[in-house]
């Protein structure tokens, strides 16, 4: 009854990388748990085990994915795996070996009656909806320099999800998107690719707002507070609807 | 002319009047259309829309939601712009819409410009002035983002026709659901000029979708489709008609959206209702509901609603409302009913239903595996059976159900027995109906 146990970096190609060497081991997967950080329980009858994360492997692992499980259902996993919660690993690596095993791996994500399945549609679904979300509150102020630049401070890693929109949205603008949570920063050039930065030497002192910026920002505010009906009132819906961990960094909430 | 000797007045002085006034309008949508960056100019567009932000009314913000002009030569008597009302005016110009727009879109405030007007001068007057802000913003500033604009009743055919290329979603709001209604509290307004435009929108979206299957760049005609808006309270119609009208809106002018809009009360005029407890927002809760049944569940209107019963019960939803009259229909085993039925299953949405389907064909579903699906089993467990049990042993008698649906949180459904100690409600029996006649009803079933 012994149990693997591998422990591997918190991101997708960490993760990947940890289903590769699981398959490259051949170890049963009902027995085999990925693990993403060194916290937790240890468990008794459990053997722990390292993965340094690979990206040839992880690439591997992500082209057979979309090969067996197509646009879609790869689409699903990536975004369970951009969860914060310390679940998603062993449920993405149990799911992905239950699909396998079928002739149309995709159909496994229909399966809502297993567990692991429940899991990753679940996490999927946090995660989706945390990236609409931002689609919508994420708000750019303009530099003296013309760049755009935002802070979050998302609970799951969907920072590359709002890069891929905002860099198809406004093609012609540099912008810089940061996670304050993970240090992680999306910057777009405008015309070329964006990418991810972690970490960069970065001052937050040197960010010097645009002159237009404050105007643009007062007309705002001064829109939202006249479009508001008095008569339907409701801070309660409002707070349903837009929760209060999005409103630090939203124009509209400022100093309120 | 008048309007352009203002241009004293500050942005922000105009942007706080014509918001202020435009406010009234409900649609603040931006889906319907997936439109792709073309990799130069600003602005894309996602089919499910994106909510930017709430106002303090729980409503969500959208669009860049402004009036062209808030002066209007009609006189309607609900409206805050009307002729008689001694309200400040403003007017944009196209130039300042276009560049407020591009300035709140470049920093994600916004999804793209909702864009109606005030009769001004006359409608072919005002529905130009909006084609060259529309045609401004598409061709001189790029602008790929979404655009709703109001068709104006009366309106050159031509002008609609030109300004539907430009835009995504086009609206005529249909304003009070009855032909007299509008003639009492907006005499300038007539049904057939409204009804007429959205006509035109109409054959205009057809013909253009039988352009696109042979030309795949043929420009588009309100990719989006068309919606439209009633006021709810200001005239005395009944739910009944209400939903009747918008069902007829949905089958013969294909309309993509029907907006309710709770009266508000913002000119004193004897011909307007008194609102004792405020804008009845319940009422139109309930209507938005119904109308969800009619677009995604299949429901009609004569199923909901009927002459003997036209208006809807303000305690219970719709779809439970419904279930209660049809107890015969009633419980549907998930493992085995077909889609349609299990739509018709309080708590059960067009997710769970669809999940239910799919998960069925390769497990037997539990209670627990329904909750993780999504279904509400507060509501669905007195309807449902899995695997041909119930989930806890219910009656399924209309007065059972719905005490427990009305007191589900005082009392829970496992709770066998009868005696609680709340007090007497008015609200407890729904029916007011002598218990003898009933009691005669379930002993003939018997027999």
């Amino acid at each position: 009854m012994e149990e693997n146990i591998l422990i591997c970096e918190d991101s997708l190609e960490g993760v990947l990388t940890a289903v590769y060497t699981a398959y490259e081991k051949r170890y049963s997967p009902e027995k085999t748990g990925i693990q993403v950080s060194e916290e937790g329980n240890l468990r008794l009858f459990a053997v722990y085990e390292y993965v340094e994360t690979d990206t040839e492997k992880s690439a591997k692992v992500l082209r057979t994915l979309r090969r067996r499980f197509g646009e879609e259902g790869c689409y699903t996993i990536c975004q369970a795996l951009a969860s914060a919660e310390e679940e998603k690993a062993t449920a993405v690596y149990r799911t992905i070996a239950k699909g396998l095993r079928l002739q149309k791996p995709e159909s496994v994500l229909l399966r809502y009656a297993d567990a692991d399945v429940q899991t990753v549609q679940k996490l999927k679904c946090s995660v989706w909806h945390e990236m609409h979300h931002l689609f919508g509150f994420l708000r750019f102020r303009e530099l003296q320099n013309g760049i755009l630049f935002s802070e979050i401070s998302p609970k799951n890693n969907v920072t590359a999800y709002l890069a891929e929109h905002f860099s198809d949205r406004l093609p012609r603008e540099h912008f810089v998107i940061c996670d304050c949570g993970r240090g992680l920063f999306a910057v777009h050039e405008a015309g070329k690719r964006w990418f991810l930065v972690q970490n960069p030497d970065f001052d937050r002192e040197a960010v010097r707002e645009s002159d237009e910026e404050a105007v643009c920002q007062e007309l705002f505010r001064h829109f939202c507070h006249k479009i508001s009906v008095e008569a339907r009132e409701n801070k309660t819906l409002q707070r349903g609807m837009l929760p209060l961990r999005f409103r630090p960094y939203m124009t509209e909430f400022d100093g309120k | 002319m008048e309007y352009l000797s203002r241009e004293t007045m500050s942005i922000k002085e105009k942007l706080g009047i014509l918001s202020d006034a435009a406010k009234y309008d409900v649609a603040c949508t931006s889906s319907g259309i997936d439109r792709g960056g073309n990799g130069r100019d600003m602005g894309n567009a996602l089919a499910s829309g994106i909510c930017h932000s709430f106002s303090a009314d729980g409503r969500c913000i959208s669009l860049l939601k402004i009036l062209l002009t808030n002066e209007c030569i009609f006189d309607c008597k609900y409206c805050l712009n009307r002729r008689s009302n001694d309200v400040p005016r403003a007017a944009f110009t196209p130039e300042e819409i276009c560049e407020l727009t591009i300035s709140f879109y470049r920093r994600n405030y916004i999804e793209g410009l909702f864009l109606s007007s005030g009769i001004i001068g006359s409608p072919d007057m005002t529905m130009e002035l909006l084609y060259r802000t529309l045609y401004l913003l598409r061709t001189q500033y790029h602008f790929r983002g979404y655009i709703h604009v109001k068709a104006i009743p009366g309106a050159d055919p031509l002008l609609i026709q030109r300004t539907g290329l430009l835009a995504d979603r086009m609206s005529v709001n249909l304003e009070l659901p009855t032909a007299e209604g509008l003639r009492t509290l907006a005499p300038n307004k007539h049904r057939k000029n409204i009804l007429s435009p959205m006509r035109q929108i109409q054959n205009g979206i057809t013909a253009n979708q039988n352009e696109l299957t042979v030309y795949r760049h043929a420009p588009r005609f309100v990719p989006a489709g068309q919606s439209t808006q009633m006021i709810i309270g200001a005239t005395p119609e009944s739910d009944y008609q209400i939903l009747s009208v918008a069902e007829s809106l949905y089958r013969k002018f294909e309309l993509k959206r029907v907006f309710y809009s709770a009266f508000v009360r913002v000119n004193d005029d004897k011909e307007l209702p008194a609102l004792i407890g405020g804008p009845p927002l319940l009422r139109e809760h309930r209507l938005y509901q119904a109308d969800w049944l009619l677009r995604y569940y299949g429901f009609s209107a004569d199923e909901l609603l009927s002459e003997k019963k036209p208006n809807f019960n303000i305690l219970l939803d719709p779809k439970c409302d419904w279930a209660l009259a049809h107890l015969e229909q009633f419980p549907v085993d998930v493992q085995n009913a077909d889609y349609q039925l299990l739509l018709r299953v309080p708590g059960i949405g067009v997710k769970s239903a669809l999940r239910i389907v799919q998960a069925r064909r390769t497990a037997r579903l539990t209670f627990e595996d329904l909750k993780k699906i999504g279904v509400v089993l507060k509501r669905a467990l007195y309807f449902i059976t899995c695997s041909g049990r119930q989930m806890y042993p219910v009656r399924l008698e209309e007065d059972y159900i719905t005490r427990n649906l009305l007191y589900e949180k005082q009392r829970l459904p496992f709770d066998k027995g009868q005696i609680t100690y709340k007090q007497l409600s008015l609200f407890d029996d729904l029916h007011f109906s002598p218990p003898q006649e009933k009691e005669e009803a379930s002993w003939k079933k018997i027999s």
